[in-house]
């Protein structure tokens, strides 16, 4: 029978505390970098040139159809090789992740977008705002209320997510645990305690998610 | 921004990347030690669970382990500074590939890497042991090739590939890492793990309760090695693989390991009598 013993993880705390603060810091600035790319990629996709729909749409393409590990692996080690582009594993991984969560906020956005009434923009543009104008003023802000559980989601998604980085060895939560797990020879305990920081803060937010979604359906 | 204007644009775009990537051609032709000199910097990997290899250290990030002591000699025979970059044993030879480092140690040369990357002379000998459950009893190889035995192995380590060779009639488990190997041995899950000498002192000084050490007959052998960039300049490599050699002569590479291995528990007279470094 295995005995636990949680004890051990004291001398561990600053080391995890420093790896949740990793996490923490990855997660709000992948989550800004991704909405910047997608809010981008999804103006882009609703563009009326043809070719920065193309490129907007082959972008999220590549980013949503493949693992984000491997875009974590070829950002750090491909991209050196081909393009002579030389990252630190930071910022290899805040490349990759911000990439990957854009073009899921890309589809988000657009999504908002077009589920806003196209009356809305005529009535816009018989004011005599300019197309710019009506995006900012009309349209997003009632397409962002919308999207808003679903861009939450997906930065909850973006949270975990950044366990991945682990394997170019950035000192995240779950890179710390592991460091510890080895270190102490007690895994079980290590990962419980893991996996316990990771739902202590994500738990609140899927609250708030939830809550929001049923004050969107109510006023509706 | 009108069509002509925004092209114009996309075509100043294409330009500025193909000019990244005629500056990222040369940075990879210059040799490695001509890098390593002129720089006056020496590249490493290290790996922060890697103990008694390498190991950062929980509290303050500070890094020893005896390859940490023979690569600041390096550098310092070398008169340049040394630079750790925090890897994992997975990843090691694509950082050699990428040129993020210039020389990882702790690499055996496999023939699937050979194919990949260079490699030096032996820098160390370990033996292939069984760190095994209490009372187990097998002493030789053909006790461990048994189709009741199961052992737990690192997938694609070293040890995978003994007990494939050794042991091929034994269950295997093929596990993530040594320590999901060590944990299926303490859990009962299998009877014995396979461990070079190095790791198994190590993890017996670190937890006496985890079994017995068995050498098994006949002794089994590997290496412990320094990886090279595959690069048609061999100058690096022919100047780390002199050094050391004649660092094994002169008795800093023993030196060091032993001293290592006594910071994490392990005695000189721990060490199977007969087992030479």
């Amino acid at each position: 029978m295995y005995e636990w013993d949680f004890s051990i993880l004291w001398g561990y705390r600053w080391l995890l505390l420093q790896g949740l603060g990793v996490t923490v810091a990855f997660t709000v600035a992948t989550v800004v970098g991704g909405l910047t790319i997608g809010m981008t990629a999804a103006i882009c996709l609703l563009s009326r040139f043809k070719i920065l729909r193309g490129i907007a749409l082959g972008f999220i393409e590549i980013f949503r159809c493949t693992p984000v590990l491997v875009q974590l692996i070829w950002c750090y080690y491909a991209l050196p090789m081909i393009a002579g582009i030389e990252m630190t594993p930071i910022t290899a991984s805040l490349l990759a992740l911000s990439c990957y969560g854009g073009s899921f906020y890309a589809e988000i956005i657009r999504g908002g977008i077009v589920s806003i009434d196209s009356g809305q923009s005529e009535a816009a543009s018989a004011l005599g705002m300019t197309p710019a104008l009506a995006m900012r003023r009309i349209i997003l802000p009632q397409a962002l209320r919308r999207m808003l559980p679903a861009l939450m989601n997906q930065s909850i998604l973006q949270f975990k997510n950044t366990s991945l980085v682990s394997i170019l060895a950035v000192p995240d939560l779950v890179y710390q645990g592991q460091i510890a797990a080895h270190d102490s020879f007690r895994p079980l305990e290590t990962y419980t305690a893991v996996a316990v920081a990771y739902f202590m803060i994500l738990f609140p937010l899927t609250l708030y998610v939830r809550h929001r979604e049923r004050r969107l359906g109510e006023a509706r | 921004m009108d069509r002509r204007e925004f092209n114009k644009l996309i075509a100043m775009g294409a330009v500025s990347v193909t000019a990244g990537l005629h500056t990222g051609k040369g940075a990879l032709a210059a040799g490695s030690l001509e890098r390593v000199k002129a720089s006056g910097t020496l590249r490493i990997g290290a790996v922060a669970d890697g103990a008694p290899y390498y190991q950062k250290m929980v509290t303050d990030g500070s890094w020893r382990g005896f390859y940490i002591d023979i690569c600041k000699k390096l550098a310092d025979d070398l008169g340049v500074k040394m630079t750790i970059l925090e890897t994992t044993w997975g990843n090691s030879v694509l950082d050699l590939q990428a040129d993020k480092v210039d020389v990882f140690f702790g690499l055996n040369p496999t023939p699937e890497r050979q194919k990949v990357v260079d490699f030096s002379g032996p820098v160390f000998k370990n033996a292939f042991t069984m760190v095994t459950k209490k009372g187990l009893g097998a002493k030789t190889w053909s006790d461990f090739n048994k189709p009741e035995m199961r052992i737990a192995v690192d997938a694609g380590s070293s040890h995978d590939a003994a007990v494939t060779r050794l042991a091929p009639n034994a269950q295997i488990s093929r596990l993530k890492t040594a320590s999901d190997a060590t944990a299926a041995l303490q859990a009962g899950r299998v009877d014995a793990q396979c461990l070079v000498l190095i790791l198994s002192l190590s993890l017996r000084a670190k937890n006496a309760a985890i079994g017995e050490i068995v050498m098994p007959t006949p002794a089994d052998f590997t290496t412990s090695n320094a990886g090279f960039r595959r690069e048609a300049d061999q100058s690096w490599r022919e100047f780390v693989d002199g050094w050391i050699s004649k660092e094994r002569d002169s008795g800093f590479i023993k030196n060091a390991v032993v001293k290592n291995m006594e910071l994490v528990g392990v005695k000189e007279s721990d060490f199977p009598p007969g087992f030479e470094i």
